[in-house]
């Protein structure tokens, strides 16, 4: 039975239908997938071309990657929930696991677009947050020495 | 010397392991809580916990690295790259203890260690430096006074530092009041000593560095140079050897220069001298860097066109034994090519990333040779350097090995964390690469170029993400009918998802 995946890749969007015998169309291109040893695909394109896909992960975030360029997928989520799970503007969240080394504001502090706000370090790399738009600092959620993750939310701005 | 303990972790450990095996010497590792089953814990005949994840309470714990030799009655240690590679408190106390340091003796990394000490040595015994300002009066005030009689550009660089940290341009004088703090809080953070110099800029240099080896008979041979131009932020991404810009005469002038350098300091085992370039053909100039006193990464390079083990060669003249090699026998053959792995994003700003290895699958084949400390199922952890693995290709020409490297970063398969794979491919690939003209600038200046915002996505790579997903998404075949309707719902397909 043929079924219907909406995959999502930064801010393009494809439409797969997976169909009987590997047969799989992008978009009304006819794709046909063949095993190619574990999680790895032999995918042959209407214009005859042949490309060796590896594939890994468990959807929504399925990775997969051909001629030494990878690309992370979100398979089956919808541009609605995509939208949801991005962090509300106005908090400024780390990249990546790190210690926050300085703390440039402080609550009631005005600051502008592209002012540092905190300084963290990660990997023997300083890295510098700085304030996504214009406007007063309503909260300061870190302190210098603490170890913060991705998602958690160091410095809320006010509009 | 029986037992040795590598006081280090990842692929430099799992690289160490084999040359003891291959020396038929017993192999202790070490780890972090992080690392409890990583593949040199594994490797090695016995493994010794040492402590929490952060490094300084595990692999720069050196109480614990001493306690762990003592208790597995391992009589050497080697220290790998990075950690406490350099520290001559660390290969001290190892000595203190009654063990083998695999690597030169402290007072040699002390001298060495300090980068204004190192360039007083140098340029007493007639190596030729970079101009620069070491100044006693580390005051801000000091400071930019001392930059403004030697000029911008400039680099301002911690003095006990290494490998780019805590270094930073200065373009224009105005900018060193806002560099200066920063460098000092760097530099205290990486080396735990704050005291910066100053250097003048050498505009466009290449970096050649040489390997040495020395002996505790007095000899000391050089094994030629690498060329480590293409750097982003002084951290080398690629390397090759023999270098495009090195002449002959060159060559024989740099390679006599950093066997002086060596001679300078009473060196032993493997060392880099590394050095600035500056100009073209016979004419080219070279200043002294520094010398880093232990195996570089980028030691493979030399191990393939010169045809030798330098670790196997660590090992035995630790132990006693006299240089394997004599200078007038070495000679280089081909052309090799590193390329470095690193987990990181280069569409933003190369950050570090950590995550699991979803998948892990190196490319293989002739001329190839990949030193990697990961494996698939495994994690790179937020707790040190984000370096995956090295792809070394081994040419019988420069053309040639740049050709297996791009075959081989094409046929590099790792999914789950983001790496340089395709920024690696898009550097060796340009026509400056291909003849030979990059210096350290020159990621710096195309990195536009050598990171585009978003690559189109081929049609075969989402039919084959669909299609591995239907497979297994597929409902179970006594589904309930609402399970069933569901069929047509990809939203309801990913809750049936099995893994």
């Amino acid at each position: 039975m043929a079924r219907r995946y909406q995959v999502h890749h930064g801010d393009a969007g494809f439409t797969a239908e997976t169909q009987a015998q590997g047969v799989v169309v992008v978009d009304g291109v006819r794709c046909t997938v063949t095993p190619w040893g574990p999680s790895r695909y032999l995918v042959t394109t209407p214009d005859g071309h042949v490309t060796v896909v590896a594939v890994a992960g468990n959807a929504p975030g399925v990775w997969a990657c051909a001629d030494g360029h990878a690309y992370e997928f979100a398979v089956g989520e919808s541009p609605r929930a995509r939208a949801a799970a991005r962090t509300p503007a106005g908090e400024m969240t780390p990249p990546m696991p790190a210690t926050v080394v300085n703390v440039a504001v402080a609550a009631g502090v005005r600051v502008e677009a592209g002012d540092p706000v905190v300084i963290l370090e990660a990997m023997k790399m300083e890295l510098t947050i700085r304030a996504s738009h214009a406007g007063i600092v309503r909260a300061v959620r870190c302190a210098v020495g603490d170890l913060v993750r991705p998602g958690a939310v160091l410095v809320e701005i006010d509009q | 010397m029986r037992r040795v303990l590598i006081a280090n972790r990842g692929e430099i450990a799992l690289r160490v392991i084999r040359a003891c095996k291959a020396a038929r010497l017993d192999t202790v590792a070490v780890y972090s809580d992080a690392d409890a089953g990583a593949p040199h814990v594994l490797a090695a005949d016995t493994a010794v916990r040492l402590g929490p994840p952060p490094a300084a309470e595990s692999y720069l714990n050196v109480a614990a690295l001493l306690d762990a030799a003592r208790h597995s009655g391992a009589d050497a240690v080697h220290p790998g790259y990075g950690f406490l590679s350099e520290r001559a408190h660390f290969a001290r106390a190892v000595e203190d203890a009654g063990l083998i340091f695999i690597g030169p003796p402290a007072d040699a990394i002390e001298r060495l260690g300090s980068k204004t000490g190192a360039r007083r040595l140098m340029e007493a015994a007639g190596v030729p430096v970079v101009p620069g300002v070491t100044l006693d009066d580390q005051s801000d005030a000091a400071l930019s006074a001392a930059a403004a009689v030697l000029g911008a550009p400039l680099l301002v660089k911690p003095a006990a530092g290494g490998g780019g940290i805590g270094m930073k341009t200065v373009r224009h004088l105005d900018e060193l009041a806002a560099a200066l703090p920063q460098a000092r809080r760097e530099a205290q953070a990486a080396f735990g000593n704050a005291t910066l110099y100053l250097e003048r800029l050498v505009d466009r240099p290449r970096h050649i560095e040489v390997q040495i080896f020395a002996d505790r008979h007095g000899q000391v041979v050089h094994l030629f140079e690498r060329e480590c131009s293409a750097q982003r932020r002084h951290q080398k991404v690629v390397e090759e050897t023999p270098s495009p810009a090195v002449t002959a005469a060159v060559r024989a002038r740099i390679g006599a220069a950093a066997v002086t350098a060596a001679q300078t300091v009473g060196y032993q085992n493997a060392g880099t001298v590394e050095f600035l370039l500056e100009g073209e053909g016979d004419d080219a100039r070279f200043y002294f860097l520094e010398i880093n006193t232990r195996l570089q990464v980028e030691h493979p390079i030399t191990e393939c066109v010169v045809g030798v083990d330098l670790v196997r060669a660590q090992l035995a003249v630790a132990a006693g034994a006299p240089l394997p090699w004599r200078q007038d026998a070495l000679s280089q053959r081909g052309h090799a090519l590193e390329c470095r792995i690193y987990a990181e994003d280069p569409a933003r700003g190369f950050l570090p990333q950590a995550g699991p290895l979803l998948r892990y699958r190196e490319p293989a084949g002739p001329g190839i040779r990949i030193d990697a400390g990961v494996v698939e199922g495994g994690a790179v952890s937020v707790y040190y350097d984000p370096m995956l693995a090295k792809v070394v290709a081994f040419g019988e020409t420069r053309a040639h090995s740049i050709a297996l490297a791009q075959e081989a970063l094409t046929r590099f398969e790792i999914l789950g964390v983001r790496t340089n794979l395709a920024f690696l491919q898009a550097l060796i690939s340009r026509p400056e690469f291909a003849e030979g003209r990059i210096d350290t600038g020159f990621i710096e200046r195309h990195l536009a170029e050598l990171c585009p915002e978003t690559a189109p996505v081929p049609p075969a790579v989402v039919a084959a993400a669909a299609w591995h997903t239907s497979l297994g998404g597929a409902p179970p075949p006594d589904s309930s009918p609402s399970a069933s309707a569901g069929r047509s719902d990809p939203f309801d397909t990913i809750r049936g998802w099995r893994g």
